[in-house]
């Protein structure tokens, strides 16, 4: 992650360190001719940062592999084992229930940071962050976020951390046009908003940011909560679409960076004028 | 009364006293005036069932439904729920809107409150009532008539919050004046300090006291509320020009401002 104390920011690039920087990666030899879009997500965990996941609901597929909860009440916030596996609300569960659809063999793990004890929720849900960092996650669902000013600059550390740790957050634009929202609006994440063909793999890069991806995110049939289902609408149901596109990606590449990540996806993206259905992956 | 304080002070705090007077007055209920505007408002735009307002309770925590527009969002009115639970709970925890619709698996939507009113909406739409940082409620649409919502649904309904977000904080800003004059007299004695407060207003308000004209000037104003859009803009427009005349003839007294003006152009 980042460069060892005492070590020269050259010292990659030195002659005898060079060899080290012999990566394929996607984008050469045999890789580059690999296709990660019709991949299931296998050996790739995504976390889901949300109100929680029904372990149980059908639509997650038995994949909820660990459900923890971040409890944040003043200065104390805590970072427990939620062996329930609830969802007080469906919000979560209709994310992961998404993700599944695209990335079936992908492992799920909840992050609750909304629901009963999550008083605080901007540090709650940075805290959340730093776990998913922590545990080396490489990929999280983040259909959420603050509107904190006085926590801009730690969600600005934090997705710089996640960048340089190779985890991918991938972030919901806010609902609201122009309203401020951390850390959707920070550029080493992926942000999403949604489109409204109702295709779950059309998606489209936009070269005008802040907001790069448009997935499906209009009257989405989602599971809710209580082994439930609705039908939904929001920048929320469009970010974890991308999530599962990711987990399909980081399933090929499991060594892409984020920059890696985000070229591939807006390589395979759909075209504005496109003919839908031919520029569709599948 | 306040005898620690400069003569200056002594000024600011009356200042304070008489706005603050005049604020209740005109403000008495403007409050919960205005959030109905926005939900009626709210109905007729979307073509909706109806539309409630929920705003956080502090003292118990809950969220409270302030007002509602549409028959069927009458009975929601009064009624609380826990501000963690349901599509409001949601939405005030996360601040994300969001927009709801066919509830197939769970009839209850998982809103509490569907079971007591007995209405339970096919749509909903949501969105959370910001002040900065801090969310103070959510502004709920049920039922739009021809079709279901959409992101441009969200994005004019989360106008419409803005606006509810913008009048409760006018009206605590007014109804707080009490209270900061209470601590600026009396940080340690509250019931000394109420009574500086009173003496405070009532000292501030003095020279208008006997002054029916003033009184009568500003309920006139606080009834600008209930006129026609052509009444109030007609009304508007006569008290800008008498303003307008007023000052323009102090200005020209001093000569100064005046002067400043024109050659700042």
């Amino acid at each position: 992650m980042n460069p060892k104390p005492g070590m020269a920011w050259s010292e990659p690039f030195r002659a005898d360190r060079r060899h080290d920087l012999d990566r394929n990666g996607p984008f050469r030899g045999e890789a580059a001719a690999r296709d990660w879009r019709a991949a299931r997500g296998h050996g790739v965990t995504v976390a889901i940062v949300d109100s929680g996941v029904e372990r149980d609901h059908p639509a997650v597929g038995g994949q909820l592999v660990r459900s923890v909860r971040v409890i944040a009440d003043g200065d104390e916030v805590l970072v427990v084992d939620d062996p329930e596996a609830a969802d007080v609300v469906g919000h979560g569960t209709a994310c992961a229930g998404i993700i599944h659809a695209l990335a079936p063999e992908a492992e799920l793990i909840s992050v609750r940071v909304l629901g009963p004890g999550s008083k605080g929720k901007g540090i709650a849900f940075a805290h959340a962050l730093d776990w998913v960092i922590e545990q080396r996650i490489p990929i999280a669902n983040l259909s959420l976020s603050s509107r904190s000013e006085a926590l801009f600059a730690t969600f600005h550390d934090l997705v710089d951390q996640a960048y340089f740790a190779n985890c991918l957050f991938v972030c919901s634009a806010s609902n609201v046009p122009g309203q401020e929202s951390y850390p959707s609006l920070f550029s080493s994440v992926i942000s999403v908003a949604a489109h409204d063909i109702p295709d779950p793999l059309t998606y489209f890069y936009n070269p005008r940011p802040p907001v790069e991806f448009g997935a499906w995110g209009v009257a989405v049939p989602v599971a809710w909560r209580g082994a439930g289902s609705t039908v939904a609408t929001g920048n929320s149901f469009a970010a974890p679409h991308i999530t599962g596109l990711l987990a399909r990606l980081r399933s090929v590449y499991t060594d892409a960076t984020p920059f890696e990540a985000k070229s591939l996806l807006a390589q395979g993206a759909t075209g504005g004028s496109q003919d839908l259905g031919i520029g569709r992956i599948g | 009364m306040a005898e620690g304080f400069s003569a200056d002070a002594r000024r600011l705090l009356r200042e304070v006293g008489l706005r603050g007077a005049i604020a209740v007055r005109l403000e008495s209920d403007v409050e919960t005036t205005l959030l109905r505007t926005i939900v009626d408002a709210t109905v007729g735009i979307f073509g909706a069932e109806a539309a409630s307002i929920a705003l956080l309770d502090d003292m118990s925590g809950e969220l409270r439904f302030v007002v509602a527009a549409g028959a069927q969002g009458q009975p929601i009115i009064g009624m609380t729920i826990a501000p963690t639970h349901g599509i409001a709970g949601y939405v005030f925890s996360s601040g994300e809107s969001i927009a709801l619709a066919e509830p197939s698996g769970d009839p209850r939507f998982g809103i509490e409150i569907a079971m007591r009113t007995g209405y339970v909406p096919r749509s909903i739409l949501a969105v959370p009532l910001e002040d900065g940082a801090r969310t103070l409620g959510v502004l709920e649409v049920f039922d739009k008539r021809d079709g279901s919502f959409s992101m441009q649904d969200i994005e004019i309904a989360s106008l419409f919050a803005r606006q509810a977000a913008t009048a409760i904080k006018v009206a605590a800003r007014a109804r707080e004046v009490r209270v900061v004059l209470a601590d600026v007299l009396s940080a340690d004695d509250s019931s000394e300090a109420d009574a500086a407060v009173s003496e405070l207003v009532s000292i501030a308000t003095r020279k208008h006291a006997g002054d029916d004209r003033f009184w009568a000037f500003v309920e006139a104003i606080a009834a600008m509320r209930h006129v026609s859009a052509s009444d109030r803009d007609l009304a508007i427009e006569l008290l800008t020009v008498i303003a307008r005349s007023h000052s323009s003839s102090r200005r020209d007294a001093s000569g100064r401002l005046s002067a400043l003006r024109k050659s700042g152009r």
